[in-house]
């Protein structure tokens, strides 16, 4: 009976932590988007160093979730952030207005795949 | 190099605990699901190794979730005759008083051949000495021949035979087996005096020593290396 439960409790507790990850990635990718967007707009007013400072911020944010993100992400997902995020500040730097805008929807989209691919629904199971 | 060595060892520590604890029979003869996840396990286990993109986890985690399954399984089945019924089905019988079940054998798609090569295992060459033939849940086939057919026993014979029991390895490749000597009810010098009897002046030289409830006792000594 022991083996019994604690197969049980085993099951619950990989349930309560992928619940867990899915809220972490959740918060990351949404704070992530909120300052990409925010980099964006500072570029579009030709706030360069704001931008910058924003999008350093965002970057920050993902070097700092890197290792956790390793654990449980494909590592061709995680490259493939890290990537956008070098066209993305390359991009303010060069303050290249349309090349801001291009590499920062490519970098949200990265982004919010990270979650996405997480996300339990219907087309991700089948 | 070094990281794929270090995931090898730990995904091969992580299937030999889980078939450990899934337990001995999922060893021998495996039911449906039991199979099932046998393969799955092996399966998923090998894609971490085979690329270090993916992360270790992919690999450990659909192991340890296949086993709590199997485990579950198992003792739903155990508790439950409907579970086991709808998960592993009902053994039937396939030789019936030396005629062979056509249905059951259409029904379970077990062809003639296979027949034959279950019965050549069980030694047996006549069909009509077949009393029961089951095949059982995990494919294989059980046979009970007729009274007449089989073996004679020494109880049928009417001979009254020693009960020797289960042999205790007490020297296994040179160790003495402290715990089968306690069980033997036997003592170290006792021991000694076997040995001494057998010319034999260390434990270390044996290679396999055995007594049985009859006190009968097999020793095989080491062979002397070249």
């Amino acid at each position: 009976m022991k083996k019994e439960l604690f197969a049980a409790a085993l099951l619950i507790a990989l349930s309560t932590l992928s619940a867990f990850n899915l809220r972490y990635l959740r918060a990351l990718t949404l704070d992530m988007t909120s300052k990409i967007d925010a980099a964006c707009a500072y570029a579009a007013d030709g706030l360069w160093d704001s931008a910058a400072a924003e999008a350093g911020k965002a970057e920050e944010a993902w070097s700092s979730a890197l290792g956790y993100a390793s654990v449980f992400i494909r590592h061709a997902e995680a490259d493939g952030v890290s990537d956008a995020f070098c066209e993305l500040l390359g991009a303010i730097y060069g303050k290249d207005r349309p090349a801001v805008l291009r590499s920062a929807m490519i970098l949200k989209k990265h982004v919010s795949g990270l979650y996405d691919m997480e996300r339990p629904s219907l087309g991700s199971i089948l | 190099m070094a990281i794929i060595i270090l995931r090898t060892v730990t995904v091969f520590v992580c299937i030999v605990a889980a078939m450990r604890l899934m337990g001995k029979r999922q060893l021998g003869e495996l039911e449906l699901s039991e199979l099932a996840v046998a393969v799955l396990i092996s399966d998923m286990a090998a894609h971490p190794l085979q690329d270090i993109g993916i992360p270790m986890l992919n690999g450990i985690i659909p192991i340890i979730v296949l086993l709590s399954c199997e485990i579950l399984i198992s003792f739903l089945s155990l508790k439950s005759e409907k579970i086991r019924t709808v998960l592993f089905g009902k053994p039937c019988v396939i030789i019936k008083n030396g005629s062979i079940c056509q249905k059951e054998m259409r029904k379970n798609r077990f062809s003639l051949d296979e027949l034959s090569e279950q019965l050549r295992r069980k030694d047996v060459t006549d069909i009509s000495s077949v009393r029961c033939a089951i095949l059982e849940t995990d494919g294989t086939l059980n046979v009970i021949l007729n009274a007449s057919a089989q073996p004679l026993s020494a109880g049928a014979a009417g001979i009254t035979r020693q009960e020797h029991g289960i042999p205790l390895g007490l020297i296994c490749d040179g160790r003495l087996q402290k715990a089968n000597l306690a069980k033997a009810g036997k003592s170290a010098a006792w021991l000694s005096g076997e040995l001494d009897k057998r010319n034999i002046s260390r434990i270390a030289d044996v290679y396999y020593m055995t007594v049985d409830e009859c006190g009968d006792i097999y020793i095989s000594v080491k062979e002397k290396e070249k």
